[in-house]
């Protein structure tokens, strides 16, 4: 009941001041390999490894690239390429992608896997094969050169290798398809020419079933992402004859909408729900954005970094459970470069030394700016799982609610917490719990003499 | 050098001599009415003139009226020429160069484009009353310009020597010369037109090998557009104007064959507005539809084409919809627009006709 009240009240507190989104993502440059200029970031798993491309030799060559632990490392290419690109790495710290290799004229282009120090060519397809997804089995899509020619130019279609051999997933009717993504399930997505129209659907292919997934109402649409529970999300041409970000779950193709530009791509969707991609804002300008399920709209990222950040946001290409993203962002001078959003840590003070029988100071940085926060405690440490948030728990076991309260325009929350006279003696729990951003601080442990 | 010099002085010479073409005034009949004037939407039609050859062709026309172009001498070679009013005057060669291809004219007479050996080879030059310069390249051995505005010129190069693999956009500025760069995760870059405000088209090839339209700004860097067909077609950007429409063509899968029973692709027309992707359609009959140019009005000319390639030139209005040119203008007997290139915003259209069984350039100018 007090728990409603106070929740109510800081709600009102809200309504009364205006909130402005400000920072909650901290933004690394990757870096570009030596002598390149750009770089761009396509995959990272929850370790926090991102694998990308940059351009090695000013702006004419690319080079696939691992980043971990603030390491950039060349991937390097297969015998006799010239030019390599790394897409995804998997949870085990497989690496997928694909290098060019000689033919006679032409350079070819062949998939690889790495485990971040060599690479192995996969030998499947004819001249060119491109890698977009691996899965935590080593299982990968992309596209295949079918070997079949339409106006001298090669047809590609999407491929799934299966870990033995490489098999063509076909089209919905037309001319080329490709594969964007896999799930643990088998469920394949992407896009494929249609035999009606000349347009272009995605595509949700499972159990030797490539299926039509439709449009928001216009000609074209493409699925580029899955998640483990099925969930799709890509881009879809409304009837406007507008590209728009959608979700495809339970049945249901959702319009993601837009940052007043209205286009949007949505790119990739992690287990949380959390969607990731670009749109172009009200000026026209890419930006990379931020879906989040439990509110509605997308969040221009570039609203949640610091104002001091030299870079531009411009596109998000994947998100991990996390919630750390990974994409590119723009200099302002014309060069483009790999980055990797990972959320400011949420630290709560500690009151030392806390004083029984009156009010304690707590503050709380790195909230969700505007968002509820709990200050909750206990006497046990344990573990309580977080409604809402798949896979977080908190250290405590027996959680009684402090205090709730708003965090303001900076992602700061100050409590003061009336501690009774009986805590005197004890040792009590506290941790505060960021909802919107899904995490939780660091447990503070406070002994009240 | 003395070749140079020597032609120059015998295409003046052939201007002064009056070779400056037929010019057809009429006014024609016919015409859609423009809707809520209650008059009719028709033109007055110039043909650009040759050098005693059999064909001209037009690039570009700029506020003035002034039109660039090549132009064939009675040897067959194509001269780049400046035409206004009537008058046409050889833009001449850069030394140790064949030709000069022109494909822009700034509103304030500088005209950019190409100096071509007869073996293809080309390099990016700007021409300022008379005088050429040279651009230069990114390290290759070929260059192209391709675009202009007030400050900026916009072209692609070569990046490596003997490598026709690799090229990409510059700009050249006060600056110099400097590389635009690739589409996101690599590949080339070819720029097309660039505005005002410096927002820059052109279209490319990405990592996957899947051809683009793409927009840059200094800003922002690269960002690819949206084409109206799926990957593995391509897709043909040609103009943006100040309002940051951009027009074009994309290619779409096509379910029927042709007569050999091979699958062909078509294209259409395509306007890229405020987040749209608007295909233009294509007249009855016809298979394939091109936009060349948008101006600030929002008027879009282009071409249409049938599956044996012959075309017809169209203006696209809001009002009006994808009208035929050449039932806008009184044409000798015989004649017939084919191609329309560049439509400026006083609503004057260049283009290419076919005339006496030789192809023209033209110029169309509304009349009242």
């Amino acid at each position: 009941m007090n728990d409603k009240i106070l929740i109510v009240a800081a709600g009102l507190l809200c309504a009364l001041s205006p909130i402005t989104e400000a920072q909650l993502f901290e933004v690394t440059d990757l870096g570009v390999l030596p002598t390149g200029r750009d770089s761009w970031a396509y995959g990272l798993n929850d370790q926090g490894q991102v694998v990308g491309t940059s351009t090695v030799g000013g702006t004419s060559t690319t080079h696939a690239f691992l980043w971990q632990n603030g390491v950039l490392t060349d991937l390097g290419v297969l015998p006799c390429g010239q030019q390599s690109w790394a897409v995804d790495i998997n949870e085990a710290g497989l690496i997928a992608g694909d290098s060019e290799v000689c033919f006679s004229l032409s350079p070819g282009r062949r998939i690889f896997t790495s485990d971040g120090s060599t690479l192995t060519d996969l030998q499947f397809g004819q001249t060119r094969t491109y890698a977009r997804d691996i899965d935590e089995q080593g299982r990968i899509v992309g596209t295949i050169d079918t070997g079949a020619l339409i106006d001298f130019r090669p047809v590609t279609h999407a491929v799934f290798w299966n870990g033995q051999s490489d098999v063509d997933l076909g089209t919905l009717g037309g001319t080329f398809s490709r594969a964007n993504a896999l799930n643990e399930s088998t469920q394949i997505v992407g896009g494929s020419g249609v035999s009606r129209n000349g347009g272009y659907h995605a595509f949700l292919w499972e159990n030797g079933t490539m299926v039509d997934l439709g449009t928001l109402g216009g000609r074209n649409s493409e699925a580029l992402d899955i998640d483990g529970r099925g969930r799709i999300v890509g881009w879809a041409d409304d009837a406007s004859r507008t590209r728009r970000a959608f979700l495809l779950a339970s049945g249901q193709m959702q319009d993601l909408g837009e940052l007043g530009g209205g286009s949007s791509e949505a790119w990739s969707i992690a287990s949380t729900g959390r969607i990731v991609g670009v749109a172009p804002n009200a000026e026209g300008r890419p930006r990379a954005f931020l879906f989040d399920p439990r509110r509605s709209g997308l969040i221009d990222l570039n609203d949640r970094v610091s104002t001091s950040s030299p870079w531009t946001l411009v596109q998000a290409a994947d998100i991990n459970s996390r919630g750390d993203i990974v994409g590119w962002a723009a200099d302002g001078a014309g060069a483009q470069r790999a980055v990797l959003l990972t959320k400011a840590p949420v630290e709560l003070s500690d009151p030392s030394p806390g004083q029984a029988g009156q009010s304690n100071r707590f503050d709380l940085t790195g909230a969700t700016p505007g968002e509820l926060v709990h200050l909750v405690f206990g006497l046990q440490a344990g573990t309580t799982p977080v409604p809402g948030c798949p896979g977080l728990d908190l250290d405590i076991s027996g959680v009684g609610i402090a205090q709730v309260a708003r965090a303001d325009r900076e992602g700061n929350v100050r409590f003061d917490v009336s501690i009774p006279a009986l805590a005197s003696g004890r040792t009590v729990l506290f941790q505060a719990v960021d909802w919107s951003g899904c995490s939780v601080s660091p447990l503070v442990s406070v002994r009240f003499p | 050098m003395e070749t140079h010099w020597i032609r120059l002085a015998w295409a003046a010479a052939l201007v002064a001599l009056g070779a400056s073409g037929s010019v057809f005034g009429q006014t024609p009949s016919a015409g859609p009415p423009v809707p809520g004037s209650g008059q009719k939407l028709t033109y007055r039609l110039d043909i650009i003139p040759t050098f005693g050859g059999t064909t001209s062709n037009v690039s570009d026309i700029n506020e003035r009226g002034q039109v660039v172009g090549t132009a064939d001498d009675t040897s067959g070679i194509n001269q780049g020429f400046l035409w206004e009013a009537g008058i046409m005057t050889p833009l001449g060669v850069l030394p140790g160069w064949d030709h000069t291809v022109p494909r822009e004219i700034t509103e304030r007479g500088e005209v950019v484009g190409a100096a071509r050996l007869r073996t293809g080879q080309q390099l990016a030059v700007l021409w300022v009353d008379g005088a050429f310069t040279p651009l230069g390249t990114l390290g290759g051995d070929w260059s192209g310009a391709m675009a202009a505005n007030a400050t900026r010129i916009v072209g692609w190069s070569y990046l490596i020597p003997a490598n026709m693999r690799v090229f990409q956009a510059f700009v050249f500025d006060v600056r110099g010369l400097t590389v635009l760069g690739s589409l996101p995760g690599g590949g080339f870059t070819s720029p097309v037109d660039i505005s005002l405000d410096h927002r820059t088209i052109g279209s490319g090839m990405n990592r996957f090998d899947d051809s683009r339209a793409w927009i840059h700004t200094d800003r922002d860097g690269f960002f690819e557009l949206p084409s109206l067909g799926g990957l593995g077609l391509m897709v043909d950007p040609y103009a943006i104007n100040e309002r940051g429409d951009i027009v074009g063509s994309s290619e779409i899968d096509a379910t029927y064959r042709d007569p050999q029973g091979q699958r062909v692709f078509q294209s259409r027309a395509t306007l890229w507005r405020d987040g749209r992707l608007i295909d233009l359609g294509v007249f009855g009959g016809f298979v394939n539809s091109f936009a060349r140019d948008i101006n600030d009005g929002g008027e879009i000319v282009g071409l249409c084409q049938t599956r044996q390639y012959q075309a017809r030139p169209f203006l696209w209005r809001e009002d009006l919809g994808m009208v035929d040119l050449n039932d806008l203008v009184n044409l000798p007997p015989g004649d017939s627009l084919l191609v329309a290139q560049k439509i400026n915003d006083a609503g004057q259209i260049i283009g290419t006709l076919e005339t006496n069984g030789q192809f023209r350039g033209f110029v169309l100018t509304p009349v009242q």
